[in-house]
């Protein structure tokens, strides 16, 4: 037999997907000892896989978890398992597509929230893994000539993300994290939020833009350079760009710049 | 509204005024430490995540078994009767 053969067989077997001749086969191919048969060394490995990726979707999703209590979310799994298989070699990236996998999901069709909030905690477990960042280097910017100021691109935290919900998804969020707010009833109809997801140091942590800072932080989200930026005429309320920006540095939601390339004469 | 400014002059006084923070920082530690954040803040920390998720889990852990769960096992039972009004069918 071919090694890719053996292996696709293998992967097949791990993932409880091969069919009974195809476990015969990889048995034939495989030598068990006297205490653990073959097919109970493959049983451990597909056990294994198997409880290792609920074990991830439970800790990416404790609050979809128990929203919908234990049983529902181990038959949410089960469907997700049978969805696919994850192409990243990390498992931290594994369970990125249980969000919009809940939104087909018949069954949690009742709860028309649930997948907003598990892609708040998706957001919130790349926030939470993102690499270290410093703050904004001002000396490096002070480096920059001002004729180049009109190309300087302000970046958002490494994992940062801008999340609206129709569901006020924070405050369901919130009762079934922190211990404190579990008496609280949530009203769905108190309406729908902003929220950016981001890294400070330690604390992961979710803010409430208000209207005005959340078409900024979109802007600067999608990298538009400051020129144009303070070109497109944001109503700031009566604040200013000017007097955004050093506070927005110092807040930490702007954490590194980089310089547009220029355009070509 | 201010006063309306040439896109130009509102680029200098915005980096310029950043600028001047780091001119505050090498003068005060502190200056940076901002809190400004810190007041809309929703909710927060949960602990992480451990590094590999497999602590509870032994190699020869639970079977599962595949196929269709019984229907029971679809109706949501957790937390979920706490969050009332929207679309959230109460039957």
């Amino acid at each position: 037999m071919k090694l890719a053969a053996l292996q696709q067989l293998f992967a097949a077997a791990a993932l409880g997907t091969a069919s009974a001749s195809e476990q015969a086969h990889l048995e034939a191919q495989l030598q068990g000892s006297r205490v653990l048969p073959a097919w109970q060394g493959i049983e451990a490995y597909r056990t294994s896989v198997d409880g290792k990726l609920r074990r991830s979707l439970e800790q990416i999703y404790p609050v979809c978890h128990r929203l919908v209590g234990e049983d529902f979310f181990q038959a949410m799994a089960s469907a997700f398992l049978e969805h696919g298989v994850s192409r990243s070699p990390d498992l931290g990236d594994y369970g990125a597509e249980f969000p919009a996998f809940l939104s087909d999901f018949s069954p949690a069709w009742s709860l028309a929230y649930l997948a907003d909030v598990a892609r708040l905690e998706w957001l919130w477990h790349r926030a939470f893994n993102a690499p270290d960042q410093p703050r904004l280097d001002l000396e490096a910017l002070a480096r920059v000539p001002p004729e180049h100021w009109d190309r300087l691109v302000f970046r958002l935290p490494a994992g940062a993300a801008l999340i609206a919900s129709d569901y006020p998804i924070h405050r369901i969020w919130e009762i079934n994290t922190v211990s404190t707010a579990c008496h609280d009833v949530i009203d769905l109809d108190q309406g729908g939020i902003r929220i950016l997801v981001w890294r400070d140091g330690h604390s992961t942590r979710l803010d409430l833009p208000s209207e005005t800072e959340w078409k900024l932080l979109q802007a600067f989200a999608s990298g538009v350079p400051f020129g144009e930026l303070c070109r497109q005429d944001f109503d700031l309320s009566g604040t200013t760009i000017a007097e955004l920006l050093p506070l927005w540095v110092q807040r930490g939601w702007l954490r590194d710049f980089d310089l547009q390339e220029a355009a070509a004469p | 509204m201010n006063t309306p400014q040439a896109p130009r002059a509102v680029v200098n006084t915005a980096i310029c005024g950043l600028l001047a923070l780091g001119l505050v920082a090498a003068t005060s530690s502190e200056a940076l430490a901002g809190t400004a954040g810190k007041e809309k803040c929703a909710g927060i920390a949960k602990a992480g995540m451990n590094d590999c998720g497999t602590s509870k889990h032994s190699c020869a852990g639970k079977a599962t078994v595949s196929g269709a769960p019984e229907e029971w096992v679809y109706v949501p039972q957790g937390t979920c009767n706490k969050i009332v009004g929207g679309t959230l069918k109460k039957s």
